[in-house]
């Protein structure tokens, strides 16, 4: 792969950014040798990087993009806000369309917010729990990703003790665990608040075990906790209604990103009726929240998810991706597993703790122009045909065949 | 001596076992024991059996200017001290100016002892390192046989050794050739940068060297470093 201008603009890009590309896209956190640092376009399932090498997209912008970039209707709604305005003194009325939206698409959806971004409503949504319950403490997965705050980031930088003083941590799956936080704290905990499954980076995915969500359920009724589901990555891909369906589960406040704009920046937090006053009374807004280019791109994106059924046709392409690319690996003797859900699975390698091995092959797949991210769920774009999937697992072979070579 | 460093003393001690570990590479064997660190009850830094500083010569004698140890020593143990005053001249002179291989190795060792006492020391880091305690890093520069294993040694807690070819260690930073090894261990590496144009390639657990990384910038930091 030709890396020429990707590197001078890194050059430049480090003079006047702090560390030249931050968070989960910096180089470091990826193949920084094997990766474009910067992209100049995208179409479909495919993008190109700044020195025109195009690549077969398995991350669709870590997540943002659920039906391709660039897709035509969504691009039409988009362009005819354009000719509107986007940010005005009062909301746009695409503001109420959307919130009606989700609360007829959302079974337990009785009213709806919108930020940005999913990290400005996850952290809403555990002050409005701790508003409505009187409490402090907030209980999490531990290694769950809940955005960028600092009862939360994954980063080391800019704490003080406190952050994290009301934040306790169960290892995932483990009932025993989050219902011992709870009893040792009793009337103490506002809100549980999870991922519909387990999706760290740097390890496998883990599903809920059998009877997990209707025991979390149980358990936040019986400790009057309100239950917040963080559907930020997962919204949309599981269930064209929230991932809670997918698992048969009610949660009182869920948060959706990432898919929901497809590629326009926006977030939403549902929820409960009985959280409606608490929500009026936790103070949100931002500078450009009432975006109604990102409004008209999250109806369109519910309309096509809705129309073409568009959740269960990115797990079933997923779920044939991941076992023929799992076959692949059982030919080549590499005991390669895609964990979690199909539409976003996480490629781990049995007895590949310290991800050596999943490195190495992502780089002969990027070599190839295969975008595999070592550390990260892939996201299965629904603008893959199967004959893209039949073009990857081939190349994929190919891949795994040098890489095994080596 | 555990009691005694704290987030005031840290800084310093971990420069004294960062001279030591230069030492260990540069020097013989008889010279790096004249170089063996430890802190006193009375705050005051000591090397081998008879060199003592107090804490502001200390600073002194590391940023290259002149400071007086304790005299008295010079006079009841003078052999012992003047090997000491003449083997931390000698290190002073490979963090000035590395120029052979064996120097720069040894410069490359004092920064990983330097850390490691931030690892064992600052709240931060400890905090940081908490769950990390099975797992193991190495430090490499290509086509070089000599490897830097960083591990948890019980009671020791963090500590830098040597490590053979054989060895996989939770996650590894390769430097590319010895002129970044130098560079590296000056502070004078864009991490960032380098990362990008494989002077320094990194394998493995990457969130692990992702908080080493976190913890050297402290240490670069707040322990003071000659010409500084």
């Amino acid at each position: 792969m030709k890396r020429i201008k990707s590197d001078l603009l890194f050059q430049n890009a480090n003079r006047v950014i702090p560390t030249g590309i931050y968070g989960h896209m910096a180089p470091g956190a990826g193949l920084p040798l094997d990766f474009p640092h910067f992209c100049s376009s995208g179409k479909g399932a495919r993008f190109t990087d700044v020195d025109g090498n195009e690549w077969m997209d398995f991350m669709c912008g870590f997540g943002a993009v659920l039906h391709g970039y660039r897709h035509e209707a969504i691009e039409q709604a988009v362009q005819k806000q354009r000719e509107l305005g986007s940010v005005f003194n009062q909301p746009h009325f695409l503001m109420v369309e959307l919130a009606e939206k989700l609360v007829e698409l959302i079974d337990f959806a009785d009213w709806a917010v919108f930020a940005k971004n999913g990290s400005d409503l996850t952290t809403w949504a555990i002050r409005v729990a701790r508003e409505k319950t009187g409490r402090e403490y907030i209980i999490k997965a531990k290694g769950a990703y809940h955005g960028v705050d600092a009862w939360c980031d994954p980063g080391m930088g800019g704490r003080i003790s406190s952050d994290r003083e009301f934040v306790l941590e169960f290892e995932w799956n483990n009932l025993q665990q989050l219902e011992s936080l709870l009893v040792n704290h009793s009337n103490q905990v506002a809100a549980v608040i999870l991922t519909p499954y387990h999706h760290a980076s740097f390890g496998p995915s883990e599903l809920p075990s059998v009877g997990f969500w209707k025991n979390v359920e149980m358990l936040c009724k019986q400790h009057d906790a309100a239950l917040v589901l963080d559907d930020v990555r997962c919204g949309w891909r599981l269930d064209d209604s929230g991932s809670h369906n997918y698992f048969g589960f009610c949660p009182d406040l869920a948060i959706y990103s990432k898919a929901l704009g497809n590629g326009y920046a926006i977030s939403a937090c549902v929820g409960k009726d009985k959280f409606r006053t608490s929500a009026a009374d936790v103070f949100l807004t931002g500078s450009c929240w009432n975006d109604a280019y990102a409004f008209s791109a999250a109806l369109a994106s519910l309309q096509i998810s809705r129309e073409n059924l568009v959740a269960k046709s990115v797990l079933e392409k997923g779920k044939y991706f991941c076992s023929k690319l799992e076959e692949v690996g059982q030919e080549y003797g590499i005991k390669l597993k895609m964990t979690g859900v199909p539409s976003m699975p996480y490629p781990w390698i049995e007895g590949d703790e310290d991800l050596y091995q999943i490195q190495g092959l992502c780089k002969f797949a990027a070599a190839e122009g295969l975008y595999f991210h070592p550390h990260h769920n892939w996201f299965i774009s629904n603008a893959l045909s199967y004959e893209d999937l039949d073009q990857a697992l081939f190349i994929a072979k190919k891949a795994l065949g040098k890489f095994v070579e080596q | 001596m555990n009691d005694l460093i704290t987030s005031k003393t840290l800084p310093l001690w971990a420069a004294a076992r960062s001279i030591y570990g230069c030492g260990v590479e540069c020097l013989s064997a008889k010279n790096s024991q004249s170089l063996v660190p430890r802190i006193l009850p009375s705050g005051e830094f000591s090397f081998g059996t008879s060199l003592i500083f107090s804490p502001k010569s200390f600073v002194k004698v590391i940023e290259g200017g002149f400071a007086l140890p304790k005299i008295r020593y010079f006079l009841t143990a003078p052999t012992g001290t003047f090997r000491s005053v003449i083997n931390l001249a000698r290190v002073g002179k490979v963090y000035r100016s590395p120029s052979q291989i064996k120097e720069i190795h040894g410069m490359l060792n004092g920064s990983l002892e330097a850390i490691c006492c931030y690892l064992n020391h600052h709240l931060v880091a400890k905090k940081a390192f908490h769950d990390e305690s099975s797992r193991t890093l190495t430090f490499e520069i290509k086509g070089m046989q000599r490897k830097w294993l960083i591990k948890m040694d019980g009671s020791n807690g963090w500590q830098v050794g040597a490590c053979s070819s054989l060895d996989r260690a939770s996650a590894c930073l390769a430097f590319n050739d010895i002129e970044v090894a130098k560079n590296a261990a000056l502070g004078a590496l864009d991490s960032w940068l380098s990362l990008t144009n494989a002077e320094i390639i990194l394998s493995g657990r990457i969130p692990l060297l992702d908080k080493f990384g976190y913890v050297s910038r402290i240490a670069q930091n707040e322990v003071p470093r000659p010409g500084r």
